[in-house]
């Protein structure tokens, strides 16, 4: 692609990290390339505006390069970058009342039924085991809640913005949600034995 | 540095990528993702190379443009736009007027503090309303760099009058309100000099737009000056600031802000904005 052609391209994320915080814009090049993809990706399932989403992903990495410097060093540079991103789209939203394409409502209909490769079922096993069939369970309202706050790792407060909800919506719909994860979890377990 | 065995397979994040997994599922990718290196580098297939290499460049302009003064950014903070606050930022219509405004009321402020000399109020009285007004005419004054830029700039001269006249109420009104706030015996006057200001500022830019800065400068000075020359004649200068004479400085400030906006309509320069 060419794109890579700069500055060590082998060096690890953190290592990029440091280098930006010394003022290396050659590691924010690379740094960008290895990581705009999967953000894009994610940030679209967050946000049906494309142009809303390319905004989002430049504000976040001049935010990385701006606070490299702050960067404690510890855990994953995409969880760092991650974090960024997710809170400039709901600080992005915030201004704007018609918001987000429904996350998941359309597609699941169908993906319930095609879910039968191995590798997917191994995918859900290892990371969710029986969590997954009871996140399934739960309404798109519920686990849209759930997604936002546990997954994303946004405060209740930010949650609602990025939903669109009220906070206390938010906090009832997280109660709901937990209440009925626990259920289902408890049946299971006791179906099992 | 991946710690599971196992890698999201080329069909799952297609899947992914097009939005047609479900959310659970998703949520089980995107929770690989931020600890998979080799997944992360296998989702660069699904980014278009031309809107990357769009938002690198917004990245790479937003990293070199150096940091703005903090009254324009300020003014980005009210709504007004990056190439209008850039070319506020290059201008010294925003450094000039402060420190004159600084120098000139800190001055006066120290005069009017004197409890006995009416002389003091009245400075502070004609000083106030004009320094915003000749911070606008400052702003427009052959002496600045930024002329030939303004010129050649496809911007119409009245737009560009109004957004220094923003940039340079918002520098200057707080300052000359906080400082009259804290002169004893000043009083309400502290406060009541805007209305004269408002209307001055407007006249002003109504000159400004058909006018040379050299020309409406002093005739507004002189103006002014007349007026809390009068007032102080008669005895108070605070009648200069009083009810009826705000009511005419609101008449004044509505006509001249008809006529401004009656001006700007009509001038069809590219870049303004009907």
């Amino acid at each position: 692609m060419g794109m890579r052609s700069h500055a060590d391209p082998g060096a690890d994320d953190a290592a990029l990290v440091r280098a930006m915080a010394a003022g290396d814009e050659a590691a924010l090049r690379v740094l960008f390339t290895r990581h705009l993809p999967w953000l894009r990706a994610r940030l679209t399932r967050r946000c049906g505006d494309p142009d809303v989403v390319a905004d989002v992903l430049q504000d976040t990495f001049v935010a990385a390069w701006k606070g490299a410097r702050r960067w404690r060093g510890d855990g994953e540079v995409a969880a760092w970058l991650w974090g960024i991103a997710v809170r400039r789209l709901v600080s992005r939203l915030r201004s704007r009342p018609e918001r987000l394409a429904a996350p998941t409502a359309e597609v699941e209909a169908v993906d319930e039924r095609t879910l039968s490769s191995a590798e997917e079922l191994v995918l859900l096993g290892v990371e969710h085991g029986d969590l997954a069939a009871a996140l399934r369970r739960l309404s798109p309202q519920l686990r849209a809640v759930i997604e936002a706050t546990v997954l994303d790792g946004l405060t209740t407060r930010e949650a609602a913005q990025l939903l669109g909800l009220a906070q206390g919506t938010v906090k009832g719909r997280i109660r709901k949600a937990k209440a009925q994860l626990r259920q289902d979890l408890i049946s299971y377990q006791a179906g099992w034995s | 540095m991946s710690t599971t065995s196992w890698h999201c397979d080329a069909r799952l994040l297609t899947r992914y990528s097009a939005g047609t997994v479900d959310a659970v599922l998703a949520a089980s990718v995107e929770a690989h993702l931020v600890c998979c290196t080799r997944c992360r580098a296998a989702m660069a297939v699904h980014a278009d190379p031309d809107e990357s290499d769009r938002i690198w460049a917004g990245v790479r302009t937003a990293i070199a443009r150096p940091v703005a003064p903090w009254p324009v950014r300020l003014l980005r903070r009210c709504g007004v736009s990056d190439e209008d606050a850039v070319l506020l930022s290059v201008s010294r219509s925003l450094r000039g007027p402060w420190t004159l405004a600084t120098v000139v009321v800190l001055v006066c402020a120290a005069w009017a503090s004197f409890p006995d000399d009416p002389r003091g109020k009245a400075a502070y009285l004609l000083v106030a309303p004009l320094v915003p007004v000749l911070g606008v005419v400052a702003a427009f004054a052959s002496a600045d760099q930024t002329a030939e830029l303004a010129v050649t700039t496809p911007y119409s001269k009245a737009r560009l009058a109004l957004l220094r006249t923003l940039a340079v109420i918002v520098t200057t009104v707080p300052l000359v309100v906080a400082m009259g706030a804290v002169i004893p015996g000043i009083g309400w006057m502290a406060v009541t000099w805007l209305g004269p200001a408002f209307g001055l500022t407007l006249t002003a830019l109504v000159g400004l737009t058909c006018l040379p800065a050299e020309i409406v400068g002093p005739a507004v000075f002189a103006g002014w000056t007349a007026v809390v020359g009068c007032a102080y004649g008669r005895d108070t200068v605070a009648t200069a600031v009083a009810a009826p004479a705000q009511l005419g400085y609101l008449v004044l400030a509505v006509v001249t802000a008809a006529v401004l906006f009656l001006r700007i309509r009509s001038t069809h320069f590219p870049g303004a904005r009907p």
